[in-house]
């Protein structure tokens, strides 16, 4: 039997052999309506999340007080460590995507769906970000804000994949179709970021080749690593926050479509 | 623009992103928060359950 469980984590449908719904969250739902609607339920960010803020904002204020100013950027090098983990952070959400939309399709649970559809809002959000940051950093250093550089057109292009994702399943009305499309595009889309990682290897053009621990100076690797550390904690924990509401907004989906079947 | 107006800049707007992110999850865990509240309580959206 294909297992699809829908709902908050407390409680969910199965759907049966034949594909029916069959209600389980009234033996698996200890959280009543009021605990539900209360207290840390509704808050966007626990104390963990706060915590993580703070970690990134102690991370970069340690990276600008400790790095010299670089020999051709001068201090505008600063920007490295909002722009670089911002995008790294994203493609490691791009891989989470790629990975639980094969899950979904060899699988059919429901979770790896919103796993999924969790990371690629967060990893559009920083692929936006990093574009934006990107061109602040492009102005002062190369004179233009944005200029077709195989390096930035294919990374705008991995931003429209993503978003078209979203816009994909925001138009889908049935989850098991909204499912599926979205893991066959989230897999497609992926094959794009090799292309934009590689890109500034292949084609040497205005774009410096990847800033990482091994090919920035030593004074810079530490506020790169503790950056890079915070961004993806935060990421992390955004998706496991965004997948947590995702989860009740299936479930919702979910009981309004048993209603409409009731005829209620 | 100084270099630091720039730099400035991109570390403002990190933080815009992100905190606006935030507003936005939190927004959204509310608004299904009170639906699902609605519906386990009473089987339709919007009779009852409100906090």
């Amino acid at each position: 039997m294909t297992e699809t469980v829908t709902g908050s984590g407390s409680g969910g449908v199965v759907a049966g052999s034949e594909g029916a719904p069959v209600d389980t969250r009234e033996e698996r739902a200890p959280a009543d309506v009021a605990q539900l609607t209360r207290g840390k339920a509704i808050r966007a960010l626990t104390p963990v999340g706060w915590l993580l803020l703070g970690l990134l904002l102690a991370a970069q204020l340690v990276a600008v007080w400790i790095s010299p100013p670089d020999r051709d950027m001068g201090h505008l090098q600063k920007i490295m460590y909002v722009h670089v983990p911002a995008l790294w952070t994203a493609f490691v959400l791009f891989f989470v995507v790629f990975v639980a939309s094969l899950m979904y399709l060899w699988r059919r649970a429901d979770r790896y769906d919103l796993v999924a559809a969790s990371a690629a809002e967060v990893a559009v959000v920083l692929t936006g970000l990093g574009l934006v940051l990107g061109s602040i950093w492009g102005k002062p250093t190369w004179g233009v804000w944005w200029t077709w550089d195989p390096r930035l057109t294919t990374t705008a292009i991995l931003f429209l994949l993503y978003a078209g994702y979203l816009a994909l399943r925001s138009f889908t009305e049935d989850p098991e179709r909204r499912a599926r499309w979205s893991a066959a595009v989230g897999i497609l889309a992926f094959l794009n970021v090799p292309i934009v990682y590689l890109s500034v290897r292949w084609w040497r053009t205005l774009h410096q080749v990847q800033s990482s621990p091994s090919t920035v100076d030593d004074p810079y690797v530490l506020g790169l690593r503790l950056n890079a550390i915070a961004f993806l904690l935060l990421g992390a924990y955004f998706v496991v926050r965004r997948y947590q509401t995702a989860r009740l907004e299936r479930e919702a989906e979910a009981r309004v479509q048993e209603a409409s079947l009731r005829g209620i | 623009m100084t270099e630091w107006s720039y730099i400035l800049a991109a570390y403002a707007l990190t933080w815009i992103v992100l905190v606006g992110y935030v507003v936005h999850l939190g927004r959204r865990r509310r608004k299904v928060v009170r639906l699902v509240a609605a519906l386990r309580s009473d089987g339709q959206p919007g009779a009852g359950g409100e906090p």
